[in-house]
């Protein structure tokens, strides 16, 4: 069965965790606009639990040589550090970096983190919802800047 | 290079390290791990005449660290989450992230290598456009990180009479950060006492071995020696 990732989800209170203090700020050149940055490092509160959000992972492997298929698998992401990136006041993408939570095993109640993951977000239509664009970005991932960004 | 240096570098914050949740009741308790005694450990070593240095826990290591320590001791242990991604159905991890750069994987468009740039808005953008270069290894590198095993051994070089010692994460490809240093920390337990890395390696792996009888996710997670 194959499934195909198109539409994207809504990620609740991404933009939100970024605080209001950054911790790095600057400008690029996306195709002739110009975009503007700003990182901020998220932390959590001592004694509170990590706040985590469900990211999908699409991928594809070989069955075998004739049999291909998309793998489905769900994490829990602890977001370290938001990278939200803006044309004039428009938000138009930001960069995730995280790592991987794991939920308390029910029996045993041991739980931990693993991976580390660099995530891309894109409001891809101007409805101020982030969806979900890449993952495992390469070193030099540069966002996109959609049509309606680029209308005054 | 120093027969009687050991770096491990711990890439983590304390926070990441493993955890308990017990329920009693509507009432429920996380307690953190505050992971083995590093400080012990170095006093032990300091007998043995052999030099211990324990960098971190923090996430702010640079190149110029790994370098230096590739140089100058004989062991560099790197014990972190690995970056990456689920390839199929398992974690790959294929770059350990430094402060000032990265370790990346060979892949289709890059021969893999260490990269030194500036990490900005989440993006590195490269001190040089000359490709990476594979750092070369030390005597023993451990990469105690998910799944190391798939790609991240392959972006050293690792001269003849070198041992790389990788985890495959198992079914999944994860492994938990506190059970990566809990293993890294018996592996160089051992190596302190006799030097033998395969010796070593199998204390590293009874500790995945135990740590996958309270979690699935460690279950099955194996060491491994290159070549």
């Amino acid at each position: 069965m194959r499934l195909y990732y198109e539409a994207g989800w809504e990620v609740p209170g991404l933009l939100q965790a970024a605080g209001k203090v950054p911790s790095q700020r600057g400008t690029l050149d996306i195709d002739g606009t110009k975009v503007e940055y700003e990182s901020f490092t998220i932390r959590g509160s001592p004694g509170a639990p990590a706040r985590t959000y469900r990211l999908m992972f699409l991928s594809h492997g070989s069955l075998s040589e004739h049999d291909r298929a998309d793998y489905v698998t769900w994490q829990s992401i602890e977001p370290k550090s938001i990278s939200v990136y803006r044309v004039g006041r428009k938000v138009i993408g930001a960069i995730v970096e995280g790592v991987v939570r794991f939920d308390a095993d029910p029996k045993t109640g041991a739980g931990g983190t693993g991976g580390e993951v660099r995530v891309a977000y894109q409001d891809v239509d101007g409805s101020g919802r982030m969806k979900l664009a890449l993952q495992n970005l390469p070193l030099d991932f540069r966002p996109e800047v959609p049509a309606w960004a680029k209308k005054e | 290079m120093s027969a009687k240096i050991i770096d491990v570098f711990l890439m983590f914050t304390a926070d990441e390290r493993n955890t308990l949740t017990t329920t009693v009741g509507k009432k429920r308790k996380v307690v953190l791990s505050k992971g083995p005694n590093w400080q012990g450990l170095i006093r032990v070593a300091k007998k043995a005449e052999i030099t211990l240095n324990v960098y971190g826990p923090s996430k702010s290591v640079n190149a110029q660290a790994i370098t230096d320590s590739f140089a100058k001791s004989s062991a560099t242990i790197i014990v972190g989450h690995g970056a990456g991604s689920i390839v199929g159905k398992n974690w790959v991890s294929n770059q350990i992230k430094l402060s000032d750069g990265t370790i990346i994987a060979p892949d289709g468009t890059s021969p893999g290598g260490l990269v030194v740039g500036n990490w900005e808005g989440g993006r590195l953008t490269p001190a040089s456009s000359a490709a990476p270069v594979k750092p070369k290894i030390n005597d023993v590198t451990g990469l105690f990180t998910c799944n190391s095993h798939d790609k991240l051994r392959d972006m050293f070089d690792v001269p003849a009479g070198s041992e790389l010692v990788s985890n495959d994460g198992g079914k999944d490809g994860f492994t938990r950060i506190g059970t990566l240093e809990q293993a890294a920390y018996e592996f160089i337990e051992s190596f302190i006492r006799n030097g033998n890395v395969s010796k070593s390696a199998a204390k590293a792996q009874a500790v995945f071995k135990r740590s996958g009888e309270v979690f699935q996710g460690d279950k099955g997670d194996t060491i491994l020696l290159k070549p």
